[in-house]
């Protein structure tokens, strides 16, 4: 996927309404163990995994889990913050 | 200011701290450091790759059964989940439950089939714990309610909020005419002004909308954690969605600059 300018974001954010595609909160949830922990790690996950960082904005059920992890995992690691 | 790097000696001494804080017995300072060294790095990098080196370790000897360590890797595993669990609300015998079913699918798992990146092992191991969490509820309610019959499975689709969307009034050509036209910054940030409830969500939606910034980029400006900007943003993208008919067309109106859009 290519990287959206400033202005396609927002007009994005306003048009991508509608039911995600089929099968989109199974295939999330299979990589959401690889998104929170390359996100920890600091690594632009928007970039790596566009599909799944835009699912995340528009699905209330995976944006719950993907908070879940990420904080169970920052916790359990206790990730020093960069300055 | 960036974080100092550390060299080789100091990181080998941090990894051995870790090793020990954690009761980590699998790998030795050296073995694990090889996993993640290159150069001088900061400590931030140092974690992460203490951390997830260790989980692929942890991560292959858990997938060899016939292996020596097979069973000290359960163990460390085990002894780690349920560390983690006793941090969220509930009893210690529900903490029991839910890490002994987690380990249990978590063998067949991947006794069946290893993880495609070793290195999310952690993370696997909480989802599957969470899951764990949720279907123990689930079991709980039903039996409360004295019912034999099976709740719905828990289907994580969220269909039902996305049929309650409202669909944009604005037909894609009309979009698109709006994308042609030149952005007004100034505009943009008097309607995220009057738009955003807090300090933050302005913050994060001039930097991400703006200044096309990542949620990984923003959060060390913000000095938060990525997984929270991430959060604020969506908060951002649903009250977008979900702004008054007048509103969305004022703000496609900014957007391309063209009154004829909100027509």
């Amino acid at each position: 996927m290519m990287m959206l300018l400033p202005r396609q974001r927002l007009i994005a954010a306003l048009a991508e309404v509608g039911l995600p595609p089929a099968g989109a909160c199974r295939h999330s949830q299979a990589m959401l163990p690889l998104f929170v922990t390359d996100e920890l790690s600091g690594r632009i996950v928007d970039r790596l995994y566009p599909d799944l960082a835009n699912h995340l904005d528009r699905c209330p059920a995976c944006r719950q889990e993907y908070a879940d992890l990420s904080w169970w995992l920052a916790e359990a690691f206790k990730v020093a913050h960069e300055p | 200011m960036s974080s100092p790097l550390l060299n080789h000696p100091q990181c080998l001494a941090i990894v051995a701290q870790w090793l020990l804080a954690h009761d980590w017995q699998l790998a030795n300072p050296e073995q694990l450091t090889n996993h993640f060294w290159q150069t001088p790095m900061p400590l931030k990098a140092i974690q992460d790759g203490i951390w997830q080196g260790y989980g692929v370790i942890l991560h292959n000897y858990c997938c060899d059964p016939a292996g020596a360590n097979y069973q000290r890797a359960w163990h460390e595993l085990s002894q780690w989940l349920q560390k983690q669990l006793y941090k969220l609300p509930g009893t210690p015998k529900d903490h029991e439950e839910i890490a002994q079913e987690s380990l249990i699918n978590l063998q067949t798992r991947l006794t069946k089939e290893p993880l495609t990146h070793p290195r999310t092992l952690w993370a696997f191991a909480f989802q599957t714990a969470r899951n764990q969490a949720i279907d123990l509820n689930r079991r709980r309610t039903t039996a409360k309610r004295g019912s034999e019959e099976e709740m719905p499975a828990d289907e994580p689709d969220a269909e039902e909020s996305w049929l309650e969307q409202k669909t944009l009034d604005n037909s894609p050509h009309q979009i698109e005419q709006a994308a042609g036209e030149a952005i007004s910054r100034q505009q943009l940030l008097t309607f995220f002004e009057r738009l955003l409830p807090t300090r933050l969500q302005y913050q994060v939606a001039v930097m991400h909308f703006l200044d096309n910034l990542e949620p990984a980029e923003i959060a060390p400006l913000l000095g938060k954690k990525a997984h929270e900007i991430r959060l604020v943003k969506a908060r951002i993208v649903e009250t977008l969605r979900n702004l008054p008919p007048e509103s969305k067309r004022d703000l496609l109106a900014i957007l391309g600059n063209d009154d004829d859009v909100a027509s």
